[in-house]
C-alpha cells in the first residue's frame, strides 16, 4: 500500500460483489430501455458502460487513499464544493431557468454531487471531534448550518430532489453522533407540523401529539415551551412560505400528498411507471420484451424510471432481487459503521448509507407512487455520469473505511 | 462505533438502540416497497395490464365504404367523395394551443377561440379539429408544418342532385351515419362494418406498423336501387315549385306512384333543402311532409263513402239524389255546395263533388260501414312506407263520434291522413281493388354486384271488388272529363281524378281558417290501365284554394311531361290520335304545335318511325345506329313538317377506348343518358344544365371510365308544352 502501512482488512467483497450486481442489473435494464430509441439516446449503454468503468477506477482510488486525508481536508473540499455550488448558480447549463451542470468538453457534471460527499466529509468532521456537546445549541446550529448552506444553494438551482439529500443527511449523522431521541423528535417535529398545516384538524392533532410528547420528556420549562412555540409559529408561517414556492414545486407536494390530479403530467407519469411495474406481473414480459419500456410510454425510463424498466421486465422477482440487493449493500456498509473505531469514519460510512438509502427509497417509492416525483436517480442502474461516479466514490469509502475499521485514525 | 459492540454486556445500551432504529428503519421501508410492489404487480396485475394494452395497442379503423343509392335506372342520386379530417395528437404538439389555435384558424375558416377550445376541452391525446373537409385543405395545412396534426383520408357523402329527392334520400351526420330519409331507413344495409387493424403504437403515438396484432376487412355497404326515377322526381321538383310560385302556395306535395306494383316513383315537398348542407335548413324545411304530416283531405275523401254505396248495392252510378238546391240542414247546421244543383244522378254529385249529395248518401250508409271503408283505404294506420317519422292519421273509432262526424267525414273532415296515405287509396281503384304497400327500396346490390329485390308486390287486401273499383274509376274519369277536375284534362291522354279543397282546421281546434287551404288533386292514367298516380298537393291562400284551381293544373303540367318523358304513352297519343273519339280536334292542335318527343339513345330506325308517325322530317349527323343528341330538344313544340336533327353514335366499342362525348350544354338527364349508353359512370356535382366535364369532349378515353359531369341549374320557366293546352 502506497500510502498506508498499517494493518488492514481484506476489502468488503460482500459489498464488491452486491455492487457489481446492481451495475450489471444498470447496465442490462439501460440497454432496454434505450435500445429500441433514437440513435440519440442509443449510445447511452456504451456511454454508461465508459462511466462505469471510470466509476470503478475511482472507487479503487478512494477505497485506498489514506482515511485521514479526508478527515484532514474535510472542510477544504465543503468549502470547494460550496464555490462550485455558487459558480454553478452564475454559469451552470439547464433547461430554461434552471442551473444544474458544467458543461465540460463532452463531459456534464452536476456540482451537487460533489457537495454531497463533501458535506458528508465536513459533518463527519464537525461531529466526530472530541469538543462537541449536543447540549449545546451553538454545536447543534453549527451542524445544522452545514448541511443547509449547501441545501439551500442546490434549492436555489432549483433541484429540490438533490437538496433535501442534505436535509436527510444530517439529522441520522447527528443521532450516530450522540444526539438524543427526543432531540432527534424535537427537530422531526416542525416537519410533521410543516406537513400537517394545510388542514385545521390535522395540525390539531400534530400539535396535541407533540405537546404529549413535550410533556412526557419530562424536560423543564426551557426546552418545553420555546419548541411549543415553535412549532406553533411554523404551522402559522407554512402557508405563507408555501407561495413562494415554484409553481412545479408546490405541484408536485400537491400531487405527492394526493391534493391534485395531475394525469398530465407528473401524475402522468407516475401512472406510466405503475402500469409498467403492475403489467409485469411476477416473471415480467422479459428483457426487452416490455412493451411500456420498448414502444417508450415509460418517462425518463433509463434514467429515473429505470426501476420501473426492471419491474416490467423481470416482474416481481427482479425489482425484489434489486431491492434485495440494496437492503444487502446498506446493512453490510451498516455494519461497516458499527464497527468502525473512528468516529470519523464510522461517521463517513453513515452519510454515504443515509445517502445511498434516501435515494433508493425516493426512487423506488416514487416509481410504485408513494413518493413524489423529485427526480432522484436510482443508485447504480439510472442512466447518468455524475450520479455513478458519485455513488462509486461513496461505496469506495465504505469500503476504506471496511479496510481501516480497526484503525483509530 | 466500537462503543456499541464494547458493551455487550449491559441489556440496552444508547448505543444499541441507536443500532436496531436505523436497522428497523431500513427493514420497514423495505417492508413497505415490497408489500407495495406486491399489491401492484400480483394483487392489481390485471388491472395494469388492461392499461398498458389501452395504451400501446392501436386500432386504426378501416373505413367501409357506404353504400351508393340508384334511382331505378342506376342514377347516383348519392355518391362518396374523398375528403380530409384533420386530427390533433397532443402529444406531439410543440407549442401551446392558442398558438396552434392561432395558425390554424384561418385555414380550417373556424375562429381561433373556437379552436383553442376545442384543444382544451377534448380530454385524451387526440381531438378531431374538423371532419370531413374538401380535399384541397390537405395542402394548406401541412404546409403549416405544424407537429402532431394529422390528416385522415376518409370519404362524405355528397348529393349531387341537391334538392331533388332530398327528403326521400336524406343525409348523414360527420361519422356517416345516416340521420333522414333512406340514408337513416338503410343505414344498416348501407354502412356495412368497419374494419380496423391493431398495431403497436408508442409512447409518442406513432403508429409501429410491423408490429400488426390483428387485422378485420372492412365490409363494404350495400348499395340501394330506389322506385324513384330520377327523371321523374326532377319534374315533380320542378313543377311542384312552379306551382308554389304560381299560386302563392306555403308549402306542397307531389307524389308520383306506379299504382299497379305500389313503387313510389317521385316524392317531392317544398319547401325542400340541399343535403350538402343540411344543418343550414330548418327542421320545417327538412320534414319529408308527404309522410310525416297528416292533414284534412277534404273532397278527395269523397271516393270512401261512394266506394262503400258501390260496394253495398246501395246506389248505382245513375241513380239520382236530390241536391237540395245548394242548402241543406242536418242536425241544425248548415251544409253548403259551392254551386247549387238539384237533381244529380250520382256519378255528378261526385263529378261537381256536391257536399250535400255526399253527406246524404253517407246518412243512408251509416256509420259502420263508412267507418270500415275507410280504414280498408288504409286511413288511420300508418302505409308501411320504408321512410322515417310517418305519421298514421287521425280516424277515430265510432265510439268517439259526435252526432254530426257522420257528415263531416263523408267530406273529408275530422280525420287526417298524410298524402301518401290518400296516393295509397287511389291507387287502389286504379289498380282495381287493391290496396298495395307502397315501396322505395326496389333493389340491394352487394359488394359483388349481385342485385336482390328489397321489395315486392305486396297486397294489403282487397278494398273493393274489381266491378267497384271499375265504376268508381269510370266515375273519376267523370270528374275531369266534365266535372270539377276539368282543368287536368289532357287531349289524348284519359285521366281519371279528384279534386279536393280543404280548409285548414285552426290551430286551436275551433273552427276552420278562413285564410288556409289544402288544393289537392290525385288522379291517375292512362285511365285505362292505369300506369301513373299522381298527387298533388298544395297548402294555399284563399284565392287558390280549389282543387281545381291550382291543384289540377299542376297535376295536368306534370302529366305531359310524363307523356313526353314516357314513351307508351306517347305511342298511345298517336293511337288516339289516328282512332281516338277526338282525332280531329287533336290533329287540329298538333297542326299548331306537336310536343317533340325524347329520341335519344333509340334505335334510329325507332327514331324514324316516331318521326314519320309525327308528320316530321328528319335529317342525320355524324355515323352510327342510334340518337346521341337531337336538335329541337325534346319537349320543343315544332310544326308539322319540320326538320328534326339527329345526331348519330357509335354503340359498338372496338379496342377498349372511346372518344368522350361532349355534354356541356346538355340538361342534366340528357348528359347521364348519354354517358351510361356508352359505358361511361358519370360523377356528377349539381343539377341543371352541364357547364363543365372531364375529360375534354373529343379526348380518348377508356371504356367505363368514370367521367365528371359538373352542372348548374337554370332558372325554371314555365315549360313550353303548357301553352296551348288550356280549355
Amino acid at each position: 500500500m502506497p500510502w498506508d502501512s498499517q494493518e488492514l482488512k481484506r476489502v468488503d467483497f460482500g459489498i464488491v460483489f452486491t455492487v457489481s450486481f446492481l451495475l450489471i442489473a444498470g447496465l442490462v435494464a439501460v440497454y432496454s430501455a434505450t435500445q429500441s430509441s433514437s440513435p440519440a439516446l442509443a449510445n447511452n449503454f456504451v456511454k454508461q458502460i465508459v462511466w462505469v468503468f471510470f466509476g470503478t477506477i475511482v472507487l479503487s482510488i478512494v477505497m485506498t487513499m489514506p482515511m485521514k486525508w479526508f478527515k484532514q481536508y474535510a472542510y477544504l473540499v465543503y468549502l470547494f464544493s460550496l464555490g462550485l455550488l455558487v459558480l454553478v448558480l452564475l454559469f451552470g447549463k439547464g433547461q430554461g431557468a434552471v442551473h444544474r451542470w458544467f458543461v465540460i468538453g463532452p463531459i456534464r457534471f452536476q456540482p451537487s454531487e460533489i457537495a454531497k460527499i463533501a458535506t458528508v466529509f465536513a459533518l463527519a468532521r464537525y461531529l466526530s471531534e472530541e469538543q462537541r456537546d449536543f447540549a449545546n445549541p451553538k454545536d447543534v446550529l453549527m451542524a445544522l448550518a452545514i448541511a443547509a448552506i449547501p441545501m439551500a444553494l442546490v434549492a436555489k438551482e432549483p433541484d429540490l430532489g438533490t437538496a433535501l439529500v442534505f436535509a436527510a443527511l444530517v439529522l441520522p449523522m447527528m443521532f450516530w453522533a450522540g444526539l438524543s431521541l427526543l432531540s432527534v423528535f424535537l427537530f422531526i417535529a416542525p416537519v410533521l407540523t410543516l406537513v400537517s398545516a394545510f388542514s385545521f384538524w390535522s395540525f390539531t392533532i400534530t400539535m396535541l401529539f407533540i405537546t404529549a410528547v413535550l410533556f412526557l420528556s419530562k424536560r423543564g420549562p426551557k426546552i418545553i415551551i420555546p419548541n411549543f412555540l415553535f412549532n406553533i409559529m411554523v404551522g402559522i408561517v407554512t402557508p405563507i412560505l408555501w407561495n413562494h414556492l415554484h409553481e412545479y414545486q408546490q405541484n408536485r407536494i400537491l400531487t405527492f400528498l394526493g391534493l391534485k390530479q395531475d394525469p398530465q403530467g407528473l401524475g402522468y407519469q407516475v401512472l406510466q411507471s405503475k402500469v409498467a411495474i403492475g403489467s409485469g406481473g411476477l416473471w415480467g414480459k422479459g428483457w426487452t420484451h416490455g412493451t411500456q419500456t420498448q414502444l417508450r410510454f415509460l418517462p425518463e425510463q433509463h434514467t429515473d424510471f429505470i426501476f420501473s424498466v426492471v419491474g416490467e421486465e423481470f416482474g416481481f422477482l427482479g425489482v425484489s432481487l434489486v431491492l434485495l440487493a440494496f437492503f444487502f449493500l446498506l446493512w453490510r456498509s451498516f455494519n461497516i459503521a458499527i464497527e468502525c473505531r473512528s468516529k470519523f469514519s464510522s461517521l463517513v460510512v453513515v452519510g454515504a448509507v443515509v445517502i445511498i438509502a434516501f435515494h433508493v427509497i425516493i426512487n423506488t417509492g416514487m416509481t410504485v407512487g408513494i413518493m413524489p416525483v423529485t427526480g432522484l436517480p436510482l443508485p447504480f442502474l439510472s442512466y447518468g455520469g455524475s450520479a455513478l461516479i458519485s455513488n462509486m466514490i461513496l461505496v469506495g469509502l465504505i469500503l476504506n473505511a471496511g479496510r481501516r475499521r480497526f484503525q483509530y485514525l | 462505533m466500537a462503543k456499541g459492540r464494547l458493551k455487550k454486556g449491559s441489556p440496552m445500551s444508547r448505543e444499541d438502540v441507536r443500532i436496531l432504529l436505523t436497522e428497523i428503519g431500513l427493514l420497514l421501508f423495505a417492508g413497505v416497497i415490497v408489500i407495495r410492489l406486491l399489491y401492484i404487480q400480483l394483487w392489481e396485475r390485471s388491472k395494469y395490464e388492461a392499461m398498458a394494452r389501452k395504451q400501446y395497442v392501436l386500432e386504426i379503423p378501416l373505413e367501409a365504404k357506404r353504400g351508393v343509392i340508384y334511382d331505378r335506372n342506376m342514377n347516383a342520386l348519392v355518391m362518396n367523395e374523398p375528403c380530409i379530417s384533420v386530427g390533433l395528437d397532443k402529444r406531439q404538439m410543440e407549442g401551446t394551443s392558442q398558438q396552434y389555435a392561432k395558425r390554424l384558424a384561418p385555414v380550417l375558416g373556424v375562429s381561433a377561440s373556437w379552436l383553442r377550445n376545442r384543444i382544451r376541452s377534448v380530454k385524451g391525446q387526440f381531438v378531431w379539429l374538423r371532419r370531413r373537409l374538401d380535399v384541397e385543405y390537405a395542402a394548406r395545412i401541412s404546409a403549416l408544418n405544424l407537429p402532431g396534426i394529422r390528416l385522415e383520408k376518409e370519404t362524405r357523402r355528397v348529393y349531387p342532385h341537391h334538392e331533388v329527392a332530398s327528403h326521400i334520400i336524406g343525409f348523414t351526420d360527420v361519422d356517416n351515419k345516416g340521420i333522414e330519409g333512406i340514408e337513416l331507413q338503410f343505414n344498416d344495409i348501407l354502412s356495412g362494418k368497419d374494419g380496423f387493424i391493431t398495431i403497436q403504437r408508442d409512447g409518442f403515438g406513432r403508429a409501429v406498423p410491423e408490429n400488426v396484432i390483428r387485422r378485420e376487412e372492412p365490409v363494404d355497404g350495400k348499395s340501394l336501387v330506389l322506385t324513384i326515377d330520377y327523371i321523374l322526381q326532377t319534374i315533380a321538383t320542378e313543377e311542384l315549385r312552379h306551382a308554389i310560385n304560381l299560386y302563392n302556395a306555403r308549402s306542397g306535395t307531389v307524389i308520383i306512384l306506379n299504382p299497379q306494383t305500389g313503387e313510389i316513383l317521385a316524392m317531392a315537398n317544398e319547401p325542400s333543402y340541399n343535403p350538402n348542407k343540411a344543418g343550414k335548413y330548418s327542421f320545417d324545411a327538412r320534414r319529408n311532409r308527404a309522410v310525416t304530416d297528416a292533414y284534412e283531405p277534404g273532397s278527395t275523401f269523397k271516393i270512401v263513402p261512394f266506394a262503400a254505396m258501390l260496394e253495398y248495392h246501395l246506389k248505382k252510378p245513375d241513380d239520382l239524389m236530390f241536391c237540395e238546391n245548394g242548402v241543406f240542414m242536418l242536425r241544425g247546421r248548415r251544409i253548403r255546395d259551392t254551386k247549387a244543383h238539384a237533381w244529380l244522378t250520382m256519378q255528378d254529385v261526385f263529378a261537381y263533388s256536391s257536399n250535400i249529395g255526399t253527406v246524404k248518401m253517407a246518412l243512408e250508409l251509416g256509420e259502420q260501414r263508412l267507418y270500415e271503408m275507410a280504414r280498408k283505404f288504409g286511413f288511420g294506420r300508418e302505409t308501411g312506407i320504408r321512410l322515417p317519422g310517418e305519421t298514421p292519421g287521425i280516424l277515430r273509432p265510432i265510439s268517439q263520434w259526435s252526432s254530426f262526424s257522420l257528415a263531416s267525414m263523408a267530406i273529408g273532415q275530422e280525420l287526417a291522413c298524410n298524402t301518401l296515405q290518400l296516393a295509397m287509396a287511389y291507387a287502389a281503384i286504379a289498380n282495381g281493388g287493391e290496396l298495395l304497400n307502397p315501396r322505395i327500396a326496389r333493389e340491394v346490390i352487394d359488394a359483388d354486384s349481385r342485385k336482390k329485390p328489397a321489395s315486392y308486390r305486396q297486397s294489403l287486401g282487397r278494398v273493393v271488388s274489381e266491378e267497384t273499383a271499375k265504376k268508381l274509376k269510370h266515375m273519376l274519369i267523370r270528374v275531369v272529363e266534365k266535372g270539377t277536375g276539368k282543368p287536368a284534362k289532357i287531349d289524348g291522354l284519359q285521366i281519371a281524378g279528384k279534386t279536393g279543397t280543404a280548409q285548414k282546421p285552426l290551430s286551436n281546434g275551433r273552427g276552420y281558417s278562413q285564410t288556409e287551404f289544402v288544393s289537392s288533386f290525385v288522379g291517375f292514367f292512362p285511365a285505362d290501365r292505369p300506369k301513373y298516380l299522381v298527387l298533388v298537393k298544395l297548402d294555399t291562400d284563399q284565392e287558390n284554394q280549389w282543387g281545381g284551381k291550382a291543384a289540377a293544373p299542376t297535376f295536368k303540367r306534370i302529366a305531359q311531361k310524363i307523356r313526353v318523358y314516357d314513351r307508351e304513352l306517347q305511342s298511345e297519343k298517336q293511337f288516339t290520335q289516328r282512332n281516338g273519339a277526338h282525332g280531329r280536334k287533336v290533329v287540329t292542335q298538333e297542326l299548331n304545335g306537336i310536343i317533340l318527343p325524347d329520341l335519344s339513345n333509340r334505335k334510329l330506325s325507332a327514331a324514324r318511325a316516331i318521326l314519320e308517325g309525327l308528320a316530321l322530317k328528319m335529317s342525320t349527323e355524324g355515323k352510327g345506329d342510334f340518337v346521341l343528341n337531337q336538335k329541337p330538344a325534346p319537349g320543343t313544340r315544332v310544326r308539322k313538317g319540320q326538320e328534326v336533327v339527329l345526331q348519330l353514335f357509335e354503340a359498338v366499342v372496338s379496342d377498349g377506348y372511346m372518344e368522350m362525348p361532349r355534354v356541356l350544354g346538355l340538361s342534366l338527364r340528357e348528359a347521364l343518358s348519354k354517358l351510361s349508353m356508352l359505358g361511361l359512370s358519370p360523377v356528377v356535382y349539381g343539377h341543371g344544365k352541364v357547364v363543365r366535364q372531364k375529360p375534354e369532349p373529343g379526348s380518348r378515353v377508356r371504356t367505363g371510365i368514370r367521367v365528371v359531369v359538373e352542372c348548374e341549374p337554370e332558372v325554371i320557366l314555365p315549360t313550353a308544352v303548357k301553352v296551348g293546352y288550356e280549355q
